[in-house]
């Protein structure tokens, strides 16, 4: 079996698995939600600093979401050791990892669509001006986050308190994804979409180190 | 990739067997166009594709059984193109004999293997060696690192010390290779709870290169049909292992790893795991099986006894519960 269809097996059982548990639905959207009001209110009535900060705290919504996705993502594999079932089989560990990345982006970029829209109604805010440039930044950036979450989702999935740890380890690693991606969107956000092409590039050339790393790396961190 | 069948050879041999060969390195899948490899002998029509190198088919010698062959074909996989063909039947049997040359290693060789979880050894410099073909049962208290020896041979977790061959492969470079050949079937039945069984077989199935379409019959097998649309989240432990042991049934793998099959399991589900155990044994296939059950040991060829950590000498089949600590 090709590489290819190996990833598609993974990332379609995840999907089924996340479509059943509707965690992302149930658990992550209202959680961004949450946020995304708590943000808003702690600026109080100033609307133009709200405006300001829009694509930042859109970001970090995203990233917190990420965050919760990655952990459903890895808990199915915990659950009855299937993981280790992953780890026997003979299909190759990129494809496994190709698999749950592309299981991730596609949760995220749906929760990403809610968030959007929310984030613009919450805050008055236009996040629309140049739709192909706000969509490239968000599958950019969303790749980003899912190939570092992919990555360390497994190494943390072993440890004992890795709610705590998992967060810890991608923070310092997804800074760059997070700066680039917040400054593409408020470029896009102020009307100067074409000088966003800069921070695209740095998410671009971020996302294939990544996924180059994962798909090398991903079979030796599942190793004991 | 190209394919030929051919009811006879340019030899003059007959038989309906199709030989599509490339060269040697020892991985080879066998297809038929049925997609299964048939139990008669005289239906036998399979494809052989061997994996590179990358000049034409090797020079062969000896000669091989189809018993032999019929189970070493269906375990084996290959993962290339075929670049050459062989033309005649007696190249096919020369051809399998040398393919049957990595049974000449034992099934498990274990030197000296040591394995610790943290500051505790779970294994103390064990040495094992299991012939290709045995059923041997391990037995021992909890605690004694039976499992752990099964998860080492799995390769699900590494020794700390110590070296090992498994099938010929050693137990850290050729890991790869031997988890293409063995199944481990563990008291984790590392099942997907949101999963129906049979979605969990068929994924199985894909990753492990098995045609998804047998999974309904090893549903059926283990006597889970009516639950087959259902998920997993909402079986019983013995209905998990049942479709563990369904997850096994779609492999034919060259060395079965069984850790405590009998826990939890009806009498009915009982057998199913004898049936899994006999009907490897009548292939030449290797088990080794973990169990407290001693009702089962008539089934083994042989009976090791584990405790704190080490292995002690091969208790004899007859009269083996005395033996038991």
């Amino acid at each position: 079996m090709t590489f290819a269809l190996q990833a598609l097996a993974v990332a379609g059982k995840d999907l089924r698995i996340e479509v059943r548990g509707r965690h992302a639905l149930g658990v992550v959207l209202p959680f961004a939600c949450t946020q995304l009001i708590a943000f808003g209110l702690s600026f109080g009535p100033d609307r133009s600093l709200v405006a300001q900060t829009a694509p930042a705290l859109l970001w970090l919504a995203v990233f917190f979401a990420s965050v919760l996705t990655f952990r459903g993502a890895y808990e199915a594999e915990g659950e009855d050791g299937a993981l280790e079932g992953l780890l026997l089989a003979p299909v190759d560990k990129g494809a496994v990892f190709i698999g749950k990345a592309g299981a991730v982006t596609a949760q995220l970029l749906s929760l990403e669509v809610a968030i959007v829209l929310l984030t613009g109604a919450l805050f008055g805010v236009t996040m629309t001006g140049d739709v192909p440039r706000l969509v490239a930044t968000l599958m950019l950036g969303t790749v980003g986050l899912v190939s570092v979450g992919s990555l360390f989702g497994v190494l943390t999935e072993a440890a004992r308190a890795r709610e705590a740890v998992f967060p810890l380890l991608v923070l310092p690693l997804t800074t760059p994804v997070l700066i680039a991606s917040i400054r593409a969107t408020a470029l896009i956000q102020a009307g100067n979409p074409a000088d966003a092409g800069s921070w695209l590039g740095l998410l671009a050339a971020f996302d294939a180190v990544f996924l180059l790393a994962g798909v090398t790396l991903f079979g030796h961190l599942l190793e004991d | 990739m190209e394919r030929r069948q051919t009811p006879g050879y340019a030899d003059g041999s007959r038989g309906l067997v199709t030989a599509h060969v490339v060269c040697l390195s020892g991985d080879v899948r066998v297809e038929s166009p049925s997609g299964r490899i048939p139990e008669q002998r005289d239906a036998l029509d399979v494809a052989v594709y061997v994996l590179p190198p990358n000049s034409g088919p090797a020079v062969l010698t000896g000669r091989s059984s189809w018993s032999v062959n019929r189970h070493y074909l269906k375990g084996t996989w290959f993962r290339r193109r075929a670049r050459s063909w062989l033309t005649s039947r007696a190249d096919c049997f020369r051809l399998l004999e040398l393919m049957a040359i990595r049974h000449t290693h034992p099934a498990v060789n274990l030197r000296a293997i040591s394995r610790a979880f943290g500051a505790a050894p779970a294994l103390s410099r064990i040495t094992f060696r299991v012939e290709r073909g045995e059923t041997v049962f391990v037995r021992g208290p909890n605690g004694a690192g039976k499992s752990t020896l099964l998860r080492i041979i799995a390769t699900a977790i590494s020794p700390t010390a110590g070296t090992g061959e498994v099938l010929g492969f050693d137990l850290l470079a050729g890991r790869e290779e031997i988890r293409r050949r063995t199944e481990l079937v563990s008291h984790r039945t590392r099942l997907y709870e949101d999963l129906t069984a049979l979605e969990n077989l068929r994924f199985a199935a894909v990753i492990h290169g098995v045609n998804p379409g047998c999974a309904s019959a090893a549903v059926e097998e283990v006597g889970l049909a009516h639950v087959a649309g259902e998920r997993v989240r909402g079986f019983s432990q013995g209905m998990r292992q049942r479709l563990a042991l369904a997850r096994a049934m779609l492999r034919a793998p060259e060395l079965f790893l069984l850790d405590e099959p009998y826990a939890g399991l009806d009498g009915q589900a009982k057998e199913l795991v004898d049936r899994l155990v006999v009907g490897a044994q009548r292939d030449g296939r290797t088990v080794l099986v973990v169990t407290h059950d001693a009702t089962r040991t008539h089934l083994a060829t042989r009976i090791v006894v584990m405790r704190a950590g080490r292995l002690y000498s091969p208790a004899p089949v007859v009269g083996a519960e005395a033996a038991q600590p």
